[in-house]
C-alpha cells in the first residue's frame, strides 16, 4: 500500500511539473519547437498544410520583425501577412527540407524580452532560398517579446551568422 | 542438477520477475546510460567524406566530451565541433590556433610560413589560399580529404568554444 502511494505521488509530481511548471523559458523553447515543426517540410506537402505552416510561422513573428544575414548583406522586415505568402512561396520551390534549433540558450534581460542564442541547422534538397546551402548551420541570435494579447513569445529580431568562416 | 540450475538461471535472466527491484534496475541503467551518453561519451556516426581516409563515411565512433576539459587540442589532432549543437557535429583536424597565419600554397598548408607535415592527407590537392590570421578565440580546422575544391570543403575558422571533444578512436 505504501509503495503504491509513493508511486502515485511521484506520478502526480511529474505530471504537475509538466503541466503547471510552464516557466517563461519553457514557453520560449516551445516557441522554437513550434517554429521548427512549422518550418520543416516533407515531400508532397498539401496546399492546406503549407498554408497552415505559413500561418503558424507568421503568428510567431511580431510586426516589424527584422531578419538579418550579415554575411549575405541580407536584411528584411518580416511582416505577418506578406510573410505567410513569402514562406508559402519558398515552400513551393523546395521538395523537402528539415530545420532544427539546437543548443538553445535563453536569457531574460527583462520580464517581457528574451534573448536566445542557438544553432540553426538546415538540411534541404534545394538551394531555393539562395541564402543557405543544401546542408548548413548558422549561429542564430534572436530577440523575442512577450505579446500579452496572443499570450505568446514572438520574434522581433533574428540574426544568422556563420559558424565556420573560411 | 547443475544443468537444471543453469536452466533456471537462464530462465531468470530471459524472463525476469517483474518486481520493483527489476524496474528500479532498469531505471538506473537508463539513467546511467543517459548520463554517460550526454556527459562523457557521445555516440556518433560519421556522415560525409571530408575526413577520409582517416574516418570513413557511416563509420561509428564516440565523442569523448571530457577530452579538452583540462587541456587544449593539439595541432594535427582530430576534434569534434558543435555545428548544429551536439546533434550535428563536424569532425575536423586542427591546423592552426589564434594569432597564427595559415595559408595554402599548391595544396600544402603553411602555418606562420612553415609548411605543415600532414601525412594523413592522402589525396592530392591543389588549393591555393591567401594567408589568413586566425582570430582570437578561434581555431583553424580542415578535413583530411582535400580532393574537392576549397570552396566546397567544409572547414575554416571556428570558435574554440565549439570544440566538443575528440573521437574515441
Amino acid at each position: 500500500m505504501k509503495n503504491y502511494l509513493i508511486l502515485i505521488g511521484l506520478v502526480l509530481a511529474v505530471a504537475g511539473w509538466f503541466l503547471l511548471g510552464m516557466s517563461d523559458e519553457r514557453r520560449v523553447r516551445k516557441t522554437f519547437a513550434t517554429a521548427e515543426s512549422a518550418l520543416c517540410k516533407e515531400g508532397n506537402e498539401s496546399p492546406f498544410k503549407m498554408l497552415g505552416a505559413a500561418r503558424t510561422l507568421a503568428e510567431l513573428v511580431e510586426p516589424g520583425c527584422r531578419l538579418e544575414i550579415p554575411e549575405r548583406k541580407f536584411s528584411v522586415k518580416l511582416d505577418g501577412g506578406d510573410l505567410a505568402q513569402q514562406i508559402a512561396g519558398f515552400r513551393r520551390q523546395s521538395t523537402a527540407f528539415t530545420v532544427s534549433f539546437e543548443d538553445l540558450n535563453v536569457v531574460f534581460p527583462d520580464k517581457t524580452t528574451a534573448q536566445v542564442s542557438c544553432d540553426f541547422f538546415f538540411r534541404g534538397d534545394s538551394d531555393a532560398l539562395g541564402l543557405i546551402a543544401g546542408r548548413d548551420a548558422r549561429a542564430l541570435d534572436a530577440t523575442l517579446h512577450w505579446d500579452e494579447e496572443s499570450a505568446k513569445w514572438r520574434f522581433s529580431h533574428i540574426r544568422l551568422q556563420p559558424i565556420l568562416e573560411k | 542438477m547443475r544443468a537444471e540450475e543453469q536452466e533456471k538461471a537462464l530462465d531468470r535472466f530471459l524472463f525476469p520477475r517483474l518486481t520493483w527491484g527489476f524496474f528500479l534496475r532498469i531505471a538506473l541503467l537508463g539513467i546511467g546510460t543517459w548520463i554517460v551518453g550526454t556527459r562523457f561519451l557521445r555516440p556518433m556516426v560519421v556522415d560525409g567524406a571530408s575526413m577520409e581516409p582517416t574516418y570513413s563515411a557511416q563509420g561509428f565512433n564516440f565523442c569523448v566530451l571530457t577530452a579538452f576539459k583540462t587541456e587544449r587540442p593539439q595541432r594535427g589532432q582530430v576534434v569534434t565541433l558543435k555545428y548544429g549543437g551536439y546533434k550535428y557535429m563536424l569532425l575536423k583536424r586542427v591546423l592552426a590556433f589564434e594569432g597564427e597565419t595559415v595559408e595554402f600554397r599548391e595544396g600544402r598548408c603553411y602555418v606562420n610560413g612553415v609548411p605543415l607535415e600532414e601525412p594523413y592527407v592522402r589525396k592530392s590537392c591543389d588549393w591555393t589560399v591567401p594567408p589568413h590570421v586566425v582570430a582570437v578565440g578561434n581555431v583553424y580546422v580542415m578535413g583530411d580529404n582535400r580532393s574537392v575544391p576549397f570552396e566546397q570543403h567544409v572547414g575554416g575558422e571556428i570558435a574554440v568554444s565549439r570544440v566538443a571533444g575528440r573521437p574515441l578512436w
